[in-house]
């Protein structure tokens, strides 16, 4: 993908967020002028940027948009909750726009069209009243083109007459804009303007012009007709947004032989023409665009930035220009201003060089007009009013000037003046570079564990204790670096959980609209911040568990104020930072889960036997929401009965070694928390042995160390369990889960090692044979075949050059 | 080599006008809203501007007008804007423009513009 296009895609994604977040802001508070000049901005960058692309279905969308978003700021449309929901619809088409060019690159068949539906329902903000009336039927044009062809020019027709001989497709094209088109975002001059190979064009009028007094400068009443070099094909393209406004029909025969009369004056009036300018069209408009601005700041001290830049500009264009004569003017005139100590010269000088080219041109005008109304009475077509395209042009240009022009500019310089603290310096840096860094800086951590291994064998082996301290000596400063710098490389890939929370306030509302539900949703510490991978991972999760929050936890309204409750529901979301953990909490006010209900739901799928369920207790069965299989919704639902249950919210936070736990109370409401690592590069595990391998775990299942004599494990139900602080704790023995066919061993005083674990939270108690401290180590989870293997989250290396399989004492206990 | 400043807040339309300009060997730098072209205009001699004019903190016009105020710069100026209007335009000349283009602009048409205001210029 091309890095333009990469681009593209980031800034695209950016300003959709923001729309989101801004739109969202507008609904609460309709009003607010800040927001609707930012989201007109994002708006119009987007269709900015799209037009760099060949997107005409995005482009024409965005334009719609825009268009919309202009009348909002500009106080011709007022604010509202249909046309949130619209804006907010059109950019779900630009994500899905975005998503496909990211698969394929470029638009597929389904997105080469513009979403009619989409445009129409924008554009039916834009103009209530309006028809099309510009339908142009074939009757029209039959006569048309003989008649347009006797009207041309005779240089023009000389050059058709040669186009055609050179087997070249020319087609004539008769385009009359649909009245409010301005109000469309359609430009037709520049339209007009931007086709290539015009042979020759004019401009009429559609009917008479009306009395000034009932004009309306902001409605288009231009016919163009021209003669273009083109296929169908490519003027279908060029006028894709206006085809119902465009009728062409090929070119196939030279207008009558050329008459002697008529050739010979226009002949020279053209090649007086080219001698006297010598200059290029673009250097004549950059020239005369500086006689604009001289005027602009003509009342300006001599030489005062703007004129000196005007000089500049202007000798600039000269010097380019194969006109040595005009570049030694400028610099006399020049010299006069400068002894005038005004600008006045050179505008003076401007002014006559575009009145004697001017002069040059009308001339050539009339000279065309005359033989216009000569051919016109010879082939006796019709007596309809005509203008020049010179003439045309600049009325074009005035009548195409917006209605909101000076609104847009006060506004802009207002939201200038409230905002003026300088840009934060931000570097954007590819998520990839990063990750180099962050397993460069893993591989430290492990390299420099080797040091203290090394120092080992520098004592006991070669017997060198003095080099053993120097050694553990510049461990301690390598190890201070390493944990420095994987410190400040934390940092740079930290970002605020609202990065994710942020997108929920549009999910939730239009959750909650399809349901009928009336829901608050309240999110407290987005500041709060975590790796970003860890994030990343919390998204999907997250998602799901609003869904079922506001699918199955909160009731109806109706069914709240039964229940004595407000009709509007919270939803309430914190995060908060607990040691190294963020802590992200969903709290709902519905009606919680009912144990029974789940009960019976869980006996007559058969999930689990009747005897097992007949003994848990009420937190056990809300437990059971998360089995696999599991669905408590009646009726399965649009919204959370996608297949989807619990159990895959489940794997996906313990995926990233988070936690989550299930708290409810019936009619009072449900809360569900979630425990995530603040990091998922480097973990700390604790080292133990068992079966004559040493294993790692993670340290934030471990709840504590102890050692048990034999004598305190009490067999119940099959089930060896010890008494530990009061609570019953079932035993498990890490040999027998990993099935060695060897007993745990016990120390010299009879006691077995006890590692007491959190997992899913419940308490539960692994039997091993010894421990050996605890260490950072950099998890590699298992790919290929190993990868299928479960009760292992991957391996680590450790400073000795050794491998720690790195135990999942979750999957280990089912 | 010349030195032309793209000042607009879009990283897509700057990338793209970067590219084309790279291209064709010129030297390019970027400047995000009005304020950081000042303070880059400052710090280095531009030969050209094109200059977006609706960006956040500081607009087009704005930037032009504290430039040519302070008269830091004698090279040429084109804003690059999407509306047409003759109001937009005046205001350009106003705030000391030199040139005015409308979005999107063809490659070929910005080669030729800038080929012709960084003309040589031997005073």
């Amino acid at each position: 993908m091309s890095p333009l296009l990469q681009q593209f895609l980031q800034e695209s994604r950016e300003a959709l967020e923001s729309i989101g977040n801004t739109l969202l802001t507008m609904e609460r508070n309709p009003g607010d002028l800040a927001s609707l000049d930012e989201l007109f901005r994002l708006v119009h960058t987007l269709k900015g940027n799209s037009g760099l692309f060949d997107f005409p279905a995005l482009t024409s969308v965005l334009h719609a948009a825009e268009d919309v978003m202009d009348s909002v700021r500009t106080g011709a449309l007022t604010f509202n909750q249909t046309l949130a929901d619209q804006l907010l619809d059109t950019a779900d088409y630009v994500n899905a726009f975005l998503d496909e060019v990211e698969r394929r690159e470029q638009p597929g068949d389904a997105f080469q069209m513009p979403p009619q539906e989409l445009i129409t329902g924008l554009r039916h903000w834009l103009a209530p009243t309006s028809t099309p009336e510009s339908d142009v039927s074939a009757e029209d044009i039959s006569p048309w083109v003989p008649s347009l062809l006797n009207e041309l020019p005779e240089e023009v027709a000389q050059q058709l007459d040669d186009a055609l001989r050179d087997g070249q497709s020319v087609y004539a094209v008769d385009y009359r804009p649909a009245s409010e088109c301005f109000f469309q975002g359609t430009d037709p001059l520049h339209l007009v303007r931007q086709l290539d190979g015009v042979l020759w064009r004019r401009v009429t009028p559609c009917q008479p012009w009306p009395p000034l007094g009932e004009l309306d400068a902001y409605e288009c009443r231009l016919r163009f007709e021209f003669l273009v070099l083109s296929s169908e094909s490519q003027l279908n393209e060029h006028f894709r947004y206006v085809s119902d406004q465009v009728a062409y029909q090929a070119v196939t025969s030279a207008p009558r032989e050329p008459d002697e009369k008529r050739s010979v004056p226009l002949r020279t009036a053209n090649a007086l023409t080219i001698v006297l300018t010598g200059i290029e069209p673009l250097a004549l408009d950059i020239i005369r665009t500086q006689q604009a601005a001289l005027l602009a700041c003509l009342g300006q001290p001599w030489l005062s930035g703007q004129q000196a830049a005007i000089i500049r500009t202007l000798r600039s264009v000269l010097s380019r220009q194969a006109s040595p004569e005009a570049f030694l003017t400028l610099k006399h005139v020049t010299e006069q201003a400068q002894a005038h100590s005004s600008a006045e010269p050179i505008l003076n000088w401007l002014t006559e060089q575009f009145d004697a080219l001017a002069e040059l041109k009308l001339g050539l005008a009339q000279d065309k007009n005359t033989c216009e109304t000569e051919s016109a009475a010879l082939s006796a077509s019709s007596g309809e009013a005509q203008a020049n395209v010179s003439v045309a042009a600049p009325a074009m240009a005035a009548t195409a000037e917006r209605p909101n022009a000076s609104v847009d500019r006060t506004a802009t310089r207002r939201q200038d003046e409230a905002v003026t603290s300088a840009t934060p310096k931000v570097l954007k840096i590819e998520q990839e570079k990063i990750d180099r860094l962050m397993n460069l800086i893993g591989e430290i951590v492990v390299a420099k564990n080797g040091l203290p291994y090394l120092a080992e064998r520098a004592e006991s082996q070669y017997a060198q204790r003095e080099l053993a301290r120097e050694i553990k000596a510049q461990y301690a400063v390598v190890n201070r670096i390493a944990e420095d710098l994987q410190d400040a490389i934390m940092q740079v890939r930290m970002m605020p959980v609202s990065f994710v929370l942020q997108r929920f306030p549009r999910l939730v509302r239009d959750i909650s609209r399809k349901l009928g539900k009336k829901v608050n949703l309240v999110l407290e510490g987005e500041d709060t911040e975590a790796d970003k991978s860890m994030i990343e991972a919390l998204a999907d999760p997250l998602v799901h568990i609003i869904r079922n929050a506001l699918d199955h936890g909160l009731e109806l309204p109706d069914e709240r104020v039964d229940a004595g409750k407000p009709d509007v529901g919270t939803l309430r979301i914190r995060a908060s930072q607990n040691a190294d953990h963020v802590m992200i909490t969903i709290e709902d006010d519905g009606r919680g889960i009912d144990p029974q209900k789940i009960k019976s739901k869980v006996a007559s799928k058969a999930l689990v036997d009747v005897a097992s369920l007949e003994a848990m207790g009420d937190q056990e069965l809300i437990n059971l929401v998360f089995l696999p299989g599991f669905s408590t919704a009646e009726q399965i639902s649009d919204l959370s009965g996608r297949g989807v249950g619990m159990d895959v919210v489940r794997s996906g936070i313990e995926k990233v070694g988070g936690q989550l736990r299930l708290a409810s109370q019936p009619g009072k409401g449900t809360q569900l928390s979630l425990s995530l690592p603040l990091s998922m590069a480097v973990t700390q595990v604790m080292v133990i042995e068992s079966a004559g391998q040493r294993f790692g775990i993670p340290m934030d299942q471990v709840m504590e160390t102890v050692r048990l004599p034999q004598q305190a494990i009490h067999t119940i139900k099959q089930q060896p369990t010890a008494q530990l602080r009061g609570r019953t704790i079932p035993l498990k023995s890490l040999n027998q889960l990993l099935a060695c066919d060897m007993e745990q061993l016990v120390n010299d005083d009879d006691e077995y090692a006890l590692m007491v674990l959190r997992s899913r939270g419940e308490l539960v108690g692994l039997l091993i044979d010894d421990f050996h401290g605890s260490n950072d180590i950099i998890l590699k989870p298992m790919v290929g075949i190993l990868g299928e293997l479960s009760g292992y989250s991957g391996t680590a290396v450790m400073g000795d050059g050794s491998i720690l399989m790195i135990l999942n004492p979750t999957e280990l206990f089912e | 080599m010349k030195r032309i400043l793209i000042v607009d807040d879009a990283a897509t339309v700057r990338l793209f006008n970067r590219q084309i300009l790279e291209k064709a060997g010129y030297e390019v730098d970027e400047a995000i809203n009005g304020i950081e072209a000042l303070e880059r205009s400052l710090l280095t001699t531009y030969d050209l501007y094109l200059v977006d004019v609706n960006m956040p903190l500081q607009d087009g016009f704005s930037f032009l007008s504290n430039l040519r105020a302070q008269a830091i710069t004698q090279a040429p100026a084109v804003i690059i804007s999407t509306e047409a209007g003759e109001q937009d335009r005046l205001q350009a000349w106003e705030a000391g423009a030199n040139f005015y283009l409308i979005k999107p602009v063809k490659p070929d048409v910005l080669l030729q513009l800038v080929d012709m205001l960084t003309g040589e210029d031997d005073q």
